[in-house]
């Protein structure tokens, strides 16, 4: 029996301690916006009227009423199981790929990161670019081996997986990084021990490598997701929301809402779903992965 | 009685002294004015050293706040009893503002203006005071912009298919059928006879360009009548040029950029509701008059309606804050800012000056040569009607030109049905 001695009382309050501004930071900046923006849900909060009244539920349920909430809600849930579909897909194919290079992989893994490093409008532009137009390089390619012109931008269901595309680029690489450091934390033994079983790659891949990196896999989806619940700059810039309303997501809903029209608690009831959206897939995620 | 007489004169006499001194230093006293631009380029060059010369005692203190911001940030910092005596926002905000009693009625500072200086004031173009006065009559700030939107073609190409200027809405389809079938345009060129504006970004202001021209109208509470024969003929448009293949087929996500791109790249024939500062652009690439000419004011208008077609111009202006301390200096810095030499400076390197004298100036014909074609339209422009969710409204008119330009053969009569109910449902 060995008697472990608890550390003195300053010593077990030093971390807490050493966190504390960073709680007040959050709390400060994050909570407050939260709890206002939640608090504003609940009034009437127009620019046009000087009047705020205490309004309960009214903006929910005019929210939930609007058909202009409900394509964006269901809009937005399209466009999040695809950009984290996609993007997870991608994510673990990189984070292998680079795991197995033996050399260069510091330069590939920066290589990774720089579409996360180029923000959301320039993402936008160069994705215009892209799809963008008779001019279009896809388009182009496209012309120069005999094939008609696609619309990308102009057909509802393209512009939405272009958005998509674009959106996937700009979050993957940082889901590929989280997924390649739980790779590296695996133990080299026991791809030596499977190899001498004679265990498959395919084998070694579904039965060793995952379950080991099950709660990294948690983490980048939950970031794929958060990204991808909040996205509104690349919406914004590359579709605007369109064709139609083909790709206005709730982000992009809330600013129109809040920003354009200034029906502010509106637009803090659709902030106020968002957040609920994030906390409950993301506990979702975190129980599913606990290890 | 006597008495009192001395003693009234020798308490008179006593404050006088002090009584003119307080006079003098008001005068004396030394004012700051903030004023919020809404892009630098708004900014006088000599940045108000005319100013200083004249009033030394006024002292201008310029920021710069985005038009899309400045009226949330404003009314932000008003209701904390800050913010700019001055500042610049989109003129559609005016009665949101003036119904919370946030702006400051200058109209009695403008009569002081016409008393001072009648020829300086009555040289202002109308829309100068009519795009800041209130639906209550109260005249809260300046519009110091002054360009009329116009619809611009390529004189070249209509010549050598020897088309004239489009003068109705038909006339603008006849030539863009003409032009699509005359083989000086390739499509797999991404070239068009058409550009427009058909993506979700701002893009209103086209929309009802198009209507005034078309004969549109409002009602009392400013909601635009498009269950009308302009309505439908609007709708119609967006449906014609989508199913005639007259503008790009991508035209639905297209912005202002592409618009103007394509017909300064030469990809397009026609475009419409182009702004002063956009065609100066144009000048750089193609000459005024041989490559290209605007349509005359009041055009293209409905067939068998042009006297119904009403021009209205969007503007910036400045509208000055309830809660000024400084009325007087204010108004120094509005003259300021209209002072045909100063506007005349910002006109030429950005926006017109909304001043006849500017308009008709040999330096500014010279170098814009279009605005000897564009004065009338300039004169004759009014401030659009505004609704109260006048945000909202615009929405739904840019939704109802998505969904005609996505249902090229859909009823039209029965779109306009459906948005002017979604408009009404607004009041």
């Amino acid at each position: 029996m060995t008697l472990t001695r608890e550390p003195p009382r300053r010593q077990r309050l030093e971390p807490y301690l050493f966190v504390l501004p960073a709680v007040f930071f959050v709390i400060g900046i994050l909570g407050y916006g939260v709890f206002s923006g939640t608090l504003m849900s609940l009034f009437r909060v127009d620019l046009r009227y000087a009047e705020t009244p205490f309004v309960w539920l009214d903006n929910y349920r005019m929210l939930l009423s609007d058909g202009g909430f409900q394509n964006s809600f269901v809009r937005t849930l399209v466009f999040v199981a695809g950009s984290v579909g996609i993007g997870f897909l991608l994510a673990l194919l990189f984070s292998l790929a680079i795991f197995r290079c033996r050399r260069s992989a510091h330069f590939f893994k920066a290589l990774t990161l720089v579409p996360f490093l180029v923000s959301g409008i320039a993402t936008a532009v160069i994705f215009r670019f892209l799809f963008g137009g008779a001019a279009g390089v896809i388009n182009h390619v496209l012309d120069m081996v005999g094939v008609e012109r696609i619309l990308f931008l102009a057909h509802p269901d393209l512009a939405l997986l272009v958005t998509i595309l674009a959106q996937v680029w700009t979050i993957f690489p940082l889901a590929a990084l989280l997924l390649h450091a739980g790779l590296l934390s695996i133990d080299p033994d026991l791809f030596d021990a499977a190899k001498v079983d004679g265990a498959s790659a395919f084998y070694v891949f579904l039965r060793i490598m995952m379950p080991i990196i099950a709660p990294m896999i948690g983490v980048s989806l939950m970031w794929l997701s958060f990204a991808s619940f909040n996205v509104f700059d690349i919406t914004l810039a590359l579709t605007g929301g369109g064709p139609g309303r083909a790709t206005e997501v709730l982000a992009v809903y809330m600013y129109n809402v809040g920003f354009r029209q200034l029906r502010y608690s509106l637009g803090s009831s659709v902030m106020v779903i968002i957040l609920m959206l994030n906390v409950v897939v993301s506990m979702a995620l975190l129980r599913l992965f606990k290890r | 009685m006597k008495n009192r007489a001395i003693l009234l004169f020798v308490v008179f006499t006593l404050l006088a002294p002090s009584l003119f001194a307080a006079g003098a230093r008001q005068s004396d006293e030394q004012v700051t004015v903030t004023v919020w631009f809404g892009r630098e380029d708004f900014i006088p060059r000599d940045r108000f050293a005319a100013l200083s010369e004249r009033y030394p005692h006024i002292t201008v203190q310029a920021e710069v706040v985005p038009l899309e911001d400045a009226a949330t940030e404003f009314m932000r910092y008003h209701a904390a009893g800050l913010g700019p005596d001055v500042f610049q926002t989109f003129q559609t905000m005016v009665e949101v503002l003036d119904g919370r009693n946030m702006l400051y009625d200058m109209s009695s500072y403008f009569d002081q203006w016409y008393q001072e200086d009648p020829e300086d004031f009555n040289d202002l173009i109308p829309i100068a005071l009519d795009a800041a006065t209130t639906s209550r009559g109260r005249i809260v700030g300046i519009n110091m912009v002054g360009g009329a939107l116009g619809m611009v073609y390529r004189k070249d190409w209509f010549d050598r298919l020897g088309l004239s200027a489009p003068l109705t809405q038909d006339d603008v389809i006849n030539a863009g059928i003409r032009l699509r079938d005359s083989g000086l345009l390739s499509p797999a060129q991404g070239q068009y006879p058409i550009a427009l504006i058909g993506g979700r970004q701002p893009s209103e202001i086209w929309i009802k360009d198009r209507f005034w021209l078309l004969g549109g109208s409002h009602t009392d509470s400013g909601l635009p009548i498009i269950d009308s024969d302009a309505g439908v003929q609007l709708i119609e448009f967006y449906q014609t040029v989508m199913r005639e293949r007259l503008v790009d087929p991508e035209v639905i996500a297209w912005g202002a950029g592409q618009k103007r791109g394509a017909f300064i790249g030469g990809s397009a024939a026609m475009i419409e509701g182009i702004g002063w500062h956009v065609m100066t652009a144009m000048q750089q690439e193609l000459q005024y008059r041989v490559n290209w000419a605007v349509v005359p004011a009041g055009s293209p208008y409905r067939e068998g309606a042009k006297d119904e077609a009403s021009l209205y111009m969007d503007t910036y202006p400045y509208y000055v804050s309830s809660n000024t301390q400084h009325p007087e200096a204010v108004l120094r810095v509005l003259q300021y800012l209209a002072d045909s030499e100063i506007s005349k400076e910002v006109g030429l390197r950005y926006q017109p000056a909304a001043r006849l004298s500017f308009m008709q100036d040999s330096e500014v014909l010279q170098r814009s040569p279009w605005i000897a074609d564009m004065i009338d339209a300039a004169m004759i422009s009014q401030v659009p009607p505004i609704h109260a969710r006048q945000d909202e409204v615009h929405v739904i008119l840019i939704d109802m030109m998505q969904e005609a330009l996505q249902n090229p053969n859909a009823d039209p009569g029965q779109m306009a049905a459906k948005y002017q109910r979604r408009l009404n449902a607004l009041d």
